[in-house]
């Protein structure tokens, strides 16, 4: 009996532990920020865009890693009023001496409103210390390549279809 | 009843690999019913598996999983590598038919009744072969690392965040010196793969061992068949492996038609495109209830899929004698399918917070 009991808190416990952030990850309108390039190599530049914010708040903008926060420096939202698409655009230089790896860039208040984006850091390359990095338009586009084939490499591929399609009904209509 | 079929293989290269192999051993009965379309579906996703072990040995030998070249890796895929862009078309297309072909497996072993007494185990390691086929496709979705990809990693994230102690791993503080990226990577390749080996082994003992479920008849219940059957599983094998063929046909044809896409490179942070059609129909819920959504809906869907060897205890495999749960069960994949097809028509928006 006493087991059972144990067991039935551990599950209780459990299932709390389990369910305790749902209510953190919930309400829309919070601050979000998009970070791009989404990978820059060390002392390369980053763009932070914020939206879903008020105006006149002022964001700290930090690069969390393995080594811990570095700070990147501050952004201050511009809009008037109750102006509810109130944001900035700042941009940002990721120290040179920053270990390649995967970050986390967050931009909080200091009233503990918090948005945060993923970062990955290269090693330093060359066109980093030369200028900012090109700040990519995010689009849904399909990448344009040259997809032809050569003509015997069609030819080949259509006599496997054909022989491959043909053994698999002679199969599918075999009786053993 | 059983009847001896175990005949001696007829050419010499048959009596030769017979000797060696005991090939004989795989002629053992099954039921005539059970080399009918229907009951082959779940043969015809394993074919469909190997296809795309085949190709994905090759893709792996050219895919950087380091977010930094992980989207050139892939042009370069494309562009520069024998035969690349078919393998990976190929890889693409498999992937897209084997789900389709493992969600009409599962519905027919709910149309069926096939989960019954004593196959209930059986439909919980199909279950976990479901949730692998699904982790596989969503993994691979983001191994491009394009726009969708990037997308899809960051919906990951936040779903993640919202099942706690239990989304640690697929969150990138789970290891800072490893990126998620290659993390999943090392997921797609090993983790989920030895998972599905363990599962279908599983699988497959079972099937051996209780037999093809009864045909369905109005008064048909469930029991196990082993050793029952006038016809055997060579001849079953000899089909699978014949629809693994067509399918095959299928996806190089698809795959000369329409290449596997690839985006632009991500951007994080913005939120522009869709999902694939297996996802896509969680959208309208994450857009009412948040991220959450992305780990409850599914949670509660396998939960009620759990349910059902409980629920429908009773022997009979008539869907006549089954309407209350398989009334049920069409309505929920009705509001599955609606769902997809309206998000499939909106216009993209945005769901990360």
């Amino acid at each position: 009996m006493k087991m059972h009991l144990t067991l039935v808190r551990s599950l209780i416990v459990l299932a709390a532990l389990t369910l305790a952030p749902v209510g953190i990850a919930l309400a829309h309108g919070e601050p979000v920020i998009a970070v791009q390039p989404a990978v820059v190599a060390a002392g390369g530049q980053i763009t932070v865009t914020g939206t879903e914010m008020e105006p006149g708040e002022v964001f700290a903008i930090t690069l969390e890693g393995m080594s811990g926060a570095i700070p990147l420096g501050e952004a201050a939202v511009t809009g008037e009023g109750e102006d509810a698409n109130a944001g900035f655009t700042a941009t940002f230089t990721i120290p040179a001496d920053t270990a390649p790896g995967s970050y986390t860039v967050r931009a909080a208040t200091e009233e503990g409103e918090s948005a945060e984006a993923g970062l990955t850091v290269t090693a330093p390359s060359a066109e980093a210390s030369a200028g900012p990095a090109m700040a990519q338009e995010p689009t849904g586009e399909q990448h344009l390549l040259d997809r032809s084939k050569p003509i015997g490499q069609m030819a080949v591929v259509v006599v496997v279809i054909a022989l491959s399609a043909a053994a698999g009904f002679v199969l599918v209509r075999s009786r053993g | 009843m059983a009847t001896s079929v175990q005949s001696a293989p007829r050419s010499r290269i048959g009596q030769w690999l017979d000797e060696r192999l005991g090939l004989r051993g795989i002629a053992y009965p099954v039921p005539e019913h059970a080399n009918s379309l229907p009951y082959i579906l779940g043969g015809i996703t394993l074919t469909g598996f190997v296809i795309l072990f085949v190709t994905g040995i090759y893709l792996a030998q050219f895919y950087h999983p380091e977010p930094a070249d992980a989207h050139q890796s892939v042009v370069f895929l494309i562009t520069g590598v024998p035969l690349g862009d078919l393998v990976r078309s190929i890889h693409f297309w498999t992937a897209q038919i084997v789900t389709v072909t493992v969600l009409l497996h599962m519905l027919r072993v709910l149309f069926t009744g096939a989960y019954k007494r004593p196959r209930e185990i059986n439909w919980y390691v199909g279950l976990g072969l479901l949730a692998v086929t699904l982790g596989l496709v969503f993994t691979g979705s983001v191994l491009k690392f394009d726009q969708e990809g990037l997308e899809a990693l960051q919906h990951n994230k936040e779903a993640a965040e919202v099942i706690g102690a239990l989304g640690a791993w697929f969150s990138p503080e789970f290891s800072r010196s490893v990126p998620l990226l290659t993390r999943l990577f090392n997921g797609h390749i090993t983790i989920l793969p030895l998972l599905f080996g363990l599962l279908i082994a599983g699988h497959i003992f079972l099937i051996k061992q209780h037999g093809i479920s009864p045909k369905v008849t109005p008064d048909a219940t469930a029991r196990s068949t082993a050793g029952e059957g006038d016809s055997h599983f060579s001849v079953h094998l000899l089909r699978m492996i014949g629809f693994g063929l067509i399918v095959f046909s299928l996806a190089l044809v698809l795959s000369l038609i329409f290449p596997a896409p690839l985006g632009q490179p991500g951007v994080a942070g913005a939120e522009v495109t869709k999902p694939g059609w297996m996802f896509i129909w969680l959208f309208p819920t994450e857009a009412a209830l948040g991220a959450r959504a992305l780990a409850i809906v599914p949670v509660v869907l396998g939960g009620l899929l759990a349910l059902v060897p409980m629920i429908d205890r009773s022997p009979y495999l008539s869907p006549a004698r089954r309407k209350g749960l398989l009334i049920v069960a069409g309505l929920i994949l009705i509001v599955i399918v609606a769902s997809g097809i309206y998000a499939a028509l909106q216009p993209v928006s945005a769901h990360l917070e």
